[in-house]
């Protein structure tokens, strides 16, 4: 049996994942940073908050995997994209295991490992690909080697856009649940832009404008009629995508697949092309959100491709890296 | 009226279902003409629904219009129902410019004449206010006399920056590289050529396009 195991540090979560070939998930143990202020994020305050958890995370994932250090066989970690100081910490954990072990080391994509976790674990075999979190929101499908995207946001990621209004109101990180659970409340829809250019979706002024009317109108009638426009621009352009892709099944993945109502519109509008609907539920659900196990199966997946390990001199860390850049060749 | 339009798609014949519209064709006082219907969709609000279908409904006949006064070729309007979200338009027969250009069935003459000619079209629009909003291969038609014609112009905007000018090119161009990754450099260059040749402030649109260009999400930072 081989053991990988899966550093996540891209944003707010510290995670290490343990799975064996199996693709068995053995651990998921995590920390997630709660900002401290009140404009979202600090990639330095990320980074302090994962150097500081790091070591116990570790830990809490062995002991619950029954596994020692030297038990593992492949070392994984998300090499971005996401906030570069709070990247190298987990980059640095994961090249000084691999270095006292004399292990394989894989930067992985981590978006990509968002895909590739929901893909398997919902047995889907050629899905159209909905990935909605805090750093992506794009319509993938995968062609000739790798994910392929078919739209996506131009600006910011539906995720960002939940967050950013939920702070305004007062509300923590995650803010995408606790507005689910408002938008319930609301009984009437206010008119906010509607953004939609090809197959791409623009998010920016339907935040602007909801944040301007948050002291003018009801806040759940607010979140109610934000989370509508969004959801309905991203529907259209899936269905855009299903219709140009002549795809059978659609996967939903992500922090912001675990929104029932995203879920059943993306549903109702897949019913009317015969088209299977899935997205990690029970237990799994909670695999919707940043964890190292999406990085611990990509470490298994190039592995078993026989992907030659990365040079330690070269697992690099980067910001800015899109998911249409990957070799994916497990799919080949 | 609009029960008559109804009472029309029975006769007619469903040649398209679109993300957004199904599309008809249909015998219209002995003239071949397409019936376009915007379907309700039941996953979302009522109220988004009704104001998208009527927009969208609205922006292509005023569209259609504009073009055929602005000589840029174009489907003619003959009925339009705003609110039942219904056009009736003439017929174009031909090939989506698309599956001509996948399945190699233009000569470079021709591609070359095509292109420049969109870049012209697509200037005049703009010129006077009118960005596509989904300028794909798929939105031309190439009759069978090799002229071409835009359609869909449900995302349009009738009143638009020089921003959403340089999103509506730099779009276009990404639609190339995806879809005609091998010949979209030559194809775009033609295209571009053209239409800064007839577009009034290139120099501000090229600019904003090219920091366009730069800005999609993750696209790694070229100094």
């Amino acid at each position: 049996m081989v053991y990988v195991l899966g550093i996540e540090s891209t944003a707010h979560t510290f995670g290490v994942g343990i799975i064996d070939s199996k693709f068995n998930i053995l651990s998921d143990a995590r920390s997630v940073l709660r900002p401290s202020g009140t404009l979202g994020i600090d990639p330095g305050e990320a980074a302090e908050h994962h150097s500081r958890v790091a070591v116990n995370v570790l830990l809490e994932a062995l002991d619950k995997a029954n596994l020692k250090l030297k038990d593992i066989d492949i070392v994984a970690f998300s090499k971005g994209p996401g906030l570069g100081p709070a990247l190298r910490i987990g980059a640095t954990l994961a090249r000084g295991l691999a270095f006292k072990y004399n292990k394989p080391i894989y930067p992985v994509h981590h978006g990509l490992g968002h895909i590739e976790l929901t893909v398997h674990l919902t047995n889907m075999k050629d899905p159209l690909v909905l990935l909605v979190s805090g750093g992506h929101t794009a319509i993938l499908a995968f062609n000739e080697g790798r994910w392929r995207i078919y739209g996506e946001t131009l600006d910011i990621t539906v995720g960002n856009l939940f967050d950013s209004f939920a702070r305004r109101l007062g509300i923590g990180f995650p803010g995408g649940p606790v507005i689910e659970r408002m938008a319930l409340k609301g009984k009437r829809y206010i008119e906010l832009p509607y953004n939609v250019k090809g197959n791409n979706v623009v998010f920016s002024g339907l935040l602007t404008h909801a944040t301007d009317l948050v002291d003018k109108y009801n806040k759940y009638d607010l979140a109610y009629s934000l989370q509508e426009t969004a959801f309905s621009m991203l529907v259209e352009v899936t269905e855009r995508a299903l219709i140009q892709t002549d795809k059978k099944e659609i996967c939903i993945a992500g922090g912001v697949a675990s929104n029932n109502r995203l879920f059943n519109m993306i549903k109702t509008m897949a019913e009317d092309h015969g088209v299977k609907v899935g997205r990690l539920e029970g237990d799994l659900r909670r695999l919707n959100g940043d964890n190292g196990v999406q990085i611990a199966l990509l470490g298994l997946l190039y592995y078993e491709a026989g992907t030659p390990a990365t040079d330690l001199d070269k697992t690099f860390v980067y910001q800015r890296i899109r998911v249409d850049e990957e070799d994916v060749p497990w799919r080949m | 009226m609009e029960n008559v339009v109804v009472g029309f798609v029975n006769k007619g014949r469903l040649i398209h279902k679109g993300a957004e519209a199904n599309i008809y064709l249909l015998d219209y006082m002995g003239e071949a003409t397409v019936l376009k219907i915007r379907v309700r969709k039941k996953y979302r609000d009522k109220s988004i629904d009704r104001y998208l279908v009527r927009s969208r409904t609205y922006k292509e006949a005023y569209v259609l219009e504009v073009a055929e006064k602005l000589g840029v070729p174009a489907p003619r309007l003959i009925y339009a129902s705003i609110n039942g979200g219904i056009l009736i338009m003439s017929y174009i027969g031909g090939e989506i410019l698309r599956d001509l250009l996948l399945h190699n069935m233009l000569s470079e003459k021709e591609k070359e004449f095509i292109f420049r000619r969109l870049g012209m079209y697509l200037s005049r629009l703009h010129n006077n206010g009118i960005t596509h909003g989904d300028l794909t291969t798929s939105n031309i038609i190439i009759s069978g006399k090799k002229e071409l014609y835009l359609i869909d112009f449900g995302l349009a905007n009738l009143n638009s920056s020089d921003e959403e000018k340089s999103v509506d090119v730099e779009m276009f161009e990404r639609v190339l590289l995806s879809t005609h990754t091998g010949e979209a450099g030559k194809l775009f260059r033609w295209f571009i050529d053209e239409y800064v040749r007839y577009i009034e402030n290139p120099d501000e649109i090229l600019r904003r396009y090219r920091i366009i260009k730069r800005s999609g999400r993750y696209h790694a930072q070229k100094s």
